[in-house]
């Protein structure tokens, strides 16, 4: 039986609606595990049976994009707003607590921004298909293309050793027989 | 992002976005393109198997073996064909079970031993965490939430340390091996809750009778 060893970990869990997601790489076949409260579901892909990988733009960077700014932008106006309003409030204070108020907000709205920058940075996103005589199938990570493109660069002489080594199983019978100097067929 | 170099020609995919199906030479070399129909962009690594022919598929029953050859491990009479990749055992052509690129016999297919086999699994260990640490992350995240989960605790204490004990030595999950800290995080969240749980009702009990005094 395989040990946990025998596994390569290719993405990181993914958080998705239904649960994590992640891809692992076995000596032959590709496992994607789905995790679902404790309940795990594996889904695999054999090399030999893998067609092409299809991948598809998606815009799911610049929609995550759009909402952490909103929230950032929001944010920031506040804190803006806010500290502007400590330097012209007139009590005692009131200057004090526009300021605490406003390095609150702002340090959220630079939060926000930051997370919006590294989003940016990470990438394009995409959504990866592999095909395979049963049809198309989409993996649930990697979902940027720098990353598939890396693990594409791992997989691909993997791929193409497994499709275009012959099977063995007929060669290892007619060894097996000959160490044991039987004749075969 | 194309292998060995032009696409094979003569074949089709299905947009991943609108199913319209697309030429292979679509697919220009390291290109991204866009589907025609849904303007989704597209870029597709192609490998040999897409031009290969499917596995034949064998309907025979075994050929019946001579005097001196190597015999099937489940028909005496049939000439052995394969060896079984597991157990080792000779095959003729009808116990040959193709799987995965493997051959295999029929009795390892049944065992349900291999990981291969393995559709979905429960992580015990997971679960008693699930049970042990989520009520009390309620009553940290949202205190009115959290003073049902101490009324609640009774059960869920009780459970998580049932689970994390009865899971102590159930298969682990496939990839990620035993995780015991996991089900000891469960044991500790389920003896809290328990814990929590007494105390919050002696204290339901303690005021109830100050009141009742006053």
């Amino acid at each position: 039986m395989n040990t946990p060893e025998s596994y390569e970990r290719l993405t990181r869990s993914r958080f998705g609606l239904n649960g994590t997601g992640s891809l692992w790489m076995a000596k032959d076949y590709l496992l994607q595990v789905s995790n679902t409260f404790a309940v795990e579901r594996y889904r695999r892909w054999y090399f030999r049976d893998i067609q092409a990988f299809i991948v598809r733009r998606t815009a799911t960077r610049l929609i995550w994009n759009l909402v952490i700014g909103v929230f950032a932008f929001l944010f920031l106006i506040i804190a803006g707003g806010t500290i502007y309003g400590g330097t012209t409030a007139a009590g005692v204070n009131e200057p004090v607590a526009f300021m605490v108020i406003g390095t609150v907000t702002g340090f959220f709205g630079l939060v926000f921004l930051a997370v919006a920058l590294i989003n940016t940075a990470m990438g394009p996103t995409c959504a990866v298909f592999v095909k395979t005589p049963h049809g198309l199938d989409r993996i649930s990570s990697p979902n940027r293309i720098a990353a598939f493109q890396k693990i594409s660069e791992r997989l691909q002489p993997l791929l193409i050793n497994a499709q275009t080594t012959p099977g063995g199983g007929k060669d290892m019978l007619r060894d097996i027989a000959a160490a044991l100097d039987q004749p075969l067929s | 992002m194309m292998m060995n170099g032009a696409p094979p020609a003569g074949q089709s995919m299905r947009c991943p976005k609108c199913s319209l199906a697309l030429e292979t030479s679509f697919f220009a070399s390291g290109a991204w393109v866009a589907c025609p129909a849904c303007r989704s962009e597209l870029s597709a690594t192609f490998f040999p198997a897409l031009t290969a022919p499917p596995d034949a598929v064998t309907t025979a029953s075994g050929e019946r073996a001579i005097e001196g050859e190597s015999v099937c491990f489940f028909h005496p009479e049939k000439r052995a064909e394969i060896s079984c990749q597991r157990c080792g055992r000779f095959l003729c052509a009808l116990c040959d079970v193709p799987f995965g690129g493997k051959h295999l016999c029929p009795a390892c297919l049944d065992s349900s031993k291999l990981p291969e086999l393995l559709g979905r699994r429960l992580v015990w260990g997971q679960l008693a965490c699930l049970i042990g640490c989520l009520p009390l992350l309620s009553v940290l995240l949202c205190p009115p939430l959290g003073i049902g989960a101490w009324y609640f605790g009774f059960i869920t204490g009780p459970a998580a340390i049932v689970t994390a004990i009865w899971g102590w030595r159930k298969p682990p999950s496939l990839v990620h091996g035993n995780r015991w800290g996991l089900a000891v995080l469960g044991i500790i969240g389920g003896l809290i809750q328990l814990i929590g749980s007494v105390g919050f009702t002696w204290l339901m009990q303690w005021s109830f009778r100050q009141s009742l005094s006053q």
